[in-house]
């Protein structure tokens, strides 16, 4: 099953769409008793989503526009897929913060055949992954260069944002961005050297 | 059998051009205006008295051979009829190609020195060989590639400076006219009118872009600068406007367009115009301190001058008049204002003194990039309606906005075909509409005061009372005469005078003009309520979508429960959320298209309180999330009315409401409605939590009444209201001879508050 979170105001809307994606693999999940951005961000980590449809107008549960959130998620979340789903779209394109092909008019899901949406909802999944996957690739030669010291400061700075994505999908381990940096390495690896050396002298003292 | 094609009488050909240019200033206007066609930057006249000649020269782009033999010498053809813009830009405004025959006008000779990209080329042609020949065909020009250079062209010139300011500014190309044997006298009237009549045909402000001389045989370049005088140029009003980069704003608005003679004191005194006002009708400035923030009070108090530095100017000028409104309003009438002014006409923008295109170009679709022929078009009222606001055409204003690079947040868009459409550029639009809409209260505030007076003076209230004693009288003394059985004598006193309308006479046909006036208003308050329909749809579009794609959901959802599950159950709950669906839908409708029906369009004497009742129950059904809490003070309250009239009242206060709680988060969303009454009126106290009006009403409430002004924004902070919800009820109340009293709301930090006062007829 294609796991997907669900943002909307209104919750009946949500049991309706539950019943009719599952029927397509698509299992919808919907955050319950959550209204603040960075709590959406921990629900949809912990969760696994890998897409997510998001209504636009959600002033009846949260303070901000669904375009607003999706903005917020793409800062913390690069490359997660993000559908705006609304009876607004043109109010949605004309805000200008969602491209166009990621707007969808609600009516698709009051449709005889939802399976063209269906389609496209698996293919966001699908598409993330296999990002997932490539960039996961490339943080590990990025790594290697690290390790042996030839990577240029472009390949560093490109090293750190790989490992901002792949950390927030738990692909790799949690740790301070700083550690990552060659100079505080640097640093670290001067004082392991100078504690090595402070070591040697007490034993043989 | 032979075919003989057709041929033009060459002196017939001659005469159709001077029908297109018969007076000297047409003509002369007609050729600065091809120069400024050409991409000049400067054009200059030269009258030499000694040899009785004139140059006209311009540093344009000059003529080629082929455009003079195609089109300067094919008589009706010109370049412009397909090739609107020049190659800098301008839109080229000539079509009917009669620049030649605007030479022939001035004089019998002419020759044109003219140097193009292709080379330099002379042109010369005697007019009076139209009157020689037969034939078009067999009149000729000359046309020569010249040795000489631009400034061997003018040797013969006596006024050095001429020579000097051609030199300076005509670099590779430019075309210079030498008009000899002038047909008329260029006496010292002559001359002066034709100044006069360039100077107020071109603003001030366009002197960066295109500059104007006219020498005679003695003047220097200073004293022939036709565009040097500031206010010369003719308008009715003018506005300039200054922003800082801190925001502080400055509007100067001049009144110019009233004159009011020997008559100034009678005419102050009786529209009771202000000591103020009195200044300003003798030409002093109206001043407006205020800061960018308050300027557009729809984005808020925090708004930061976000543009930069900037200013402008803009110039209103009636396009006609009547005589009657020129009496009326005591115009200051001007006889050089001319149709050629739309040539410089629109609202452009000057970046560090280049010109910034498309904007304001001339019969172009960027001719009105402010749009405000739309805004005329939403609200049409004259200036001097009372209620209604007045806005200027976009044929009516022109002017200049100045920005410069220091502006980086209007930055040029690739092609420099205009400045990018940046948040600040919107702001930029906005801003100029509401330096626009500054002008437009202050002439409609003087018409509203002209038109007061009129009505208090004019004779025609007068006559009417009179006819009204008389028709009495006549009445009365025809029934005693009835009454008394001799007719003869009242007919004979009575038509004693045939050159007098009969008063009774009179009487019916002012109240036939009561009863047309009757019906109008009848089909006012009709088409007021179609408009709260209107109104209400609109604001519930979204609204009603969502119903319609809830029920179509609940309907795709019982069929595949019972198509693909085979789940019974399923389908009979869906089937019946789907049934609420559709009940919610109806209660739209109700209160939608529901008000128009026909018993709500006679005027009777109606129970409020079941009528109010009825219409808050309405609401309450479609509104399921927002607590309508109605009080009714007395047990029954019966008012005359029209049942519409207060359902549309309360429609409109309820959809603002509901817009209101839209537009922010909110646990609590309750309208309140007490009504009262006394014997003379009904109270009507509305109140909501919503989050009141925005700080572009809050001070001064009384403006969201007038038509057009609108609270509801979109997300992106675009109005999306129409404006017209609490004109019409402003509107509606005065049918009444009520009263709206918003001043509650200054009070409170949110909510909206109204009280309604209806007086009983």
């Amino acid at each position: 099953m294609y796991r997907v979170g669900f943002i909307d105001d209104d919750r009946d809307s949500y049991e309706d769409y539950r019943v009719r994606l599952a029927r397509k693999d698509i299992e919808l999940l919907y955050p319950d008793c959550i209204t603040e951005m960075p709590e959406i961000i921990e629900w949809l980590l912990s969760n696994s989503i890998k897409c997510l449809i998001i209504d636009y107008k959600l002033n009846n549960k949260f303070k901000f526009l669904g375009t607003e959130l999706i903005a917020y998620i793409n800062v913390k979340v690069p490359d997660l897929p993000c559908l705006i789903l609304t009876n607004y779209p043109e109010e949605s394109i004309r805000e200008n913060l969602v491209i166009i092909n990621l707007i969808e008019d609600r009516n698709v899901l009051a449709e005889d055949d939802i399976e063209g949406f269906a389609r496209k909802i698996k293919q966001a999944v699908d598409v993330f992954e296999n990002r997932l996957h490539k960039y996961y690739i490339n943080y590990e030669e990025l790594l290697k260069a690290r390790k042996n010291g030839s990577i240029s400061a472009i390949e560093e700075e490109q090293f750190i944002d790989l490992y901002k994505l792949l950390r927030a999908y738990g692909e790799v381990d949690d740790l301070p961005i700083q550690l990552l940096s060659s100079e505080v390495n640097q640093k670290i690896d001067e004082i392991l050297g100078r504690v090595n050396v402070l070591v040697e002298e007490v034993e043989n003292r | 059998m032979a075919k003989i094609s057709f041929n033009v009488d060459a002196y017939t050909a001659r005469l159709i051009g001077r029908e297109n240019v018969s007076k000297l200033n047409g003509a002369i206007i007609e050729l600065v205006k091809n120069t400024y066609d050409a991409d000049a930057t400067i054009c200059v006249l030269y009258y030499e008295k000694t040899t009785n000649s004139l140059y006209i020269a311009d540093n344009g782009c000059g003529m080629t051979k082929d455009v003079i033999i195609k089109h300067w010498m094919t008589i009706g053809r010109s370049t412009k009829k397909k090739q609107f813009i020049s190659k800098s830009g301008r839109v080229q405004t000539g079509a009917k190609g009669i620049g030649r025959f605007a030479l022939d006008r001035i004089s019998d000779t002419c020759e044109m020195f003219t140097a193009s990209t292709e080379g330099k080329l002379i042109w010369k042609v005697d007019w009076e060989d139209f009157s020689k020949s037969d034939n078009i065909t067999d009149v000729t020009a000359d046309l020569y590639e010249p040795t000489i250079s631009i400034d061997e062209f003018l040797d013969d010139v006596i006024n050095c400076e001429v020579k000097k300011i051609i030199s300076n500014n005509f670099k590779n190309t430019g075309t210079i006219f030498k008009l000899t044997s002038l047909r008329d006298s260029w006496n010292d009237n002559v001359i002066k009118k034709i100044k006069d009549d360039l100077i107020t045909l071109i603003p001030y402000e366009m002197k960066s872009e295109f500059q104007v001389y006219f020498f005679d045989e003695q003047n220097t370049s200073e004293d022939a600068d036709i565009l040097d005088v500031e206010n010369a140029f003719s308008y009715d009003y003018k506005v300039e406007f200054n922003v800082l980069i801190d925001g502080k704003t400055y509007i100067k608005i001049h009144r110019n367009e009233f004159d009011f003679g020997d008559r100034f004191d009678e005419i102050i005194t009786q529209a009771e115009f202000t000591s103020e006002d009195e200044r300003y009708f003798k030409g002093e400035y109206i001043c407006i301190e205020t800061n960018f923030a308050h300027m557009l009070p729809k984005r808020g108090e925090q708004l930061k001058n976000t543009i930069g530095e900037f200013s402008g100017v803009l110039y209103f000028e009636k396009v006609t008049y009547s005589k009657t409104d020129a009496e009326k309003y005591f115009y200051e009438l001007s006889n050089n204002r001319n149709n050629e002014r739309d040539i410089f006409g629109g609202i452009k923008i000057y970046r560090d003194s280049f010109r910034v295109r498309p904007y304001g170009e001339p019969k172009t679709s960027d001719y009105d990039w402010l749009l405000l022929a739309g805004r005329k078009n939403k609200s049409p009222a004259a200036p001097s309606h009372q209620t209604g606001a007045w806005r200027v055409n976009a044929d009516q204003i022109i002017g200049s906005i100045f920005i410069s690079r220091m502006n980086i947040t209007l930055p040029d868009q690739s092609n420099r075909e205009g400045i990018v459409e940046t948040k600040e550029f919107v702001l930029l639009k906005e801003f100029l509409i509401n330096v626009i809409q500054e002008f437009e209260k202050d002439r409609q505030y003087v018409f509203r005061k002209l038109d007061a007076r009129y009505d208090k003076i004019t004779e025609a209230s007068r006559i009417q009372a009179e006819i009204n004693k008389k028709a009495e009288e006549a009445k009365a003394a025809r029934e005693k005469y009835d009454f008394l059985g001799d007719s003869s004598e009242c007919n004979q006193k009575l038509g004693s005078d045939k050159s007098y309308i009969d008063p009774e006479k009179a009487k019916t046909a002012l109240d036939h003009k009561d009863t047309v006036i009757k019906n109008l208003e009848d089909e006012n308050r009709l088409l007021r309520t179609l408009a709260t329909t209107g109104i209400v749809t609109n604001t519930y579009v979204h609204e009603i979508k969502d119903i319609t794609h809830k029920l179509s959901r609940k309907i795709v959802m019982a069929k595949e429960a019972l198509e693909l599950d085979g789940n019974l159950e399923d389908g009979l709950k869906y089937l019946n959320e789907a049934n609420v669906m559709r009940e919610s839908l109806n209660s739209w409708f109700k209160v939608t298209i529901g008000s128009v029906t026909r018993d709500k369009r006679t005027m009777k004497k109606t129970d409020l309180n079941f009528l109010i009742s009825q219409t808050v129950k309405s609401w309450k059904e479609t509104l399921k999330n927002i607590s309508i809490d109605l009080e009714f003070q007395e047990p029954e309250i019966q008012l005359k009315c029209f049942p519409y009239d207060i359902e549309s009242i309360f429609s409109n206060l309820i959809a603002n409401s509901v817009s209101s709680f839209e537009s922010c988060f909110s646990d609590n969303k309750s309208i309140k409605i007490v009504v009262s009454a006394s014997d003379k009126e009904i109270i009507i106290k509305y109140s909501d939590s919503g989050q009141g009006l925005s700080l572009a009403y809050k001070n001064n409430p009384k403006k969201i009444l007038e038509p057009m002004e609108s609270d509801r924004r979109n997300e992106m902070g675009e109005t999306i209201g129409t404006g017209m919800g609490m004109w019409i009820i402003n509107r509606t109340v005065a049918d009444y001879n009520g009263s709206i009293d918003l001043s509650d709301n200054t009070k409170h930090t949110s909510g909206f508050y109204a009280t309604i006062k209806l007086i009983k007829k």
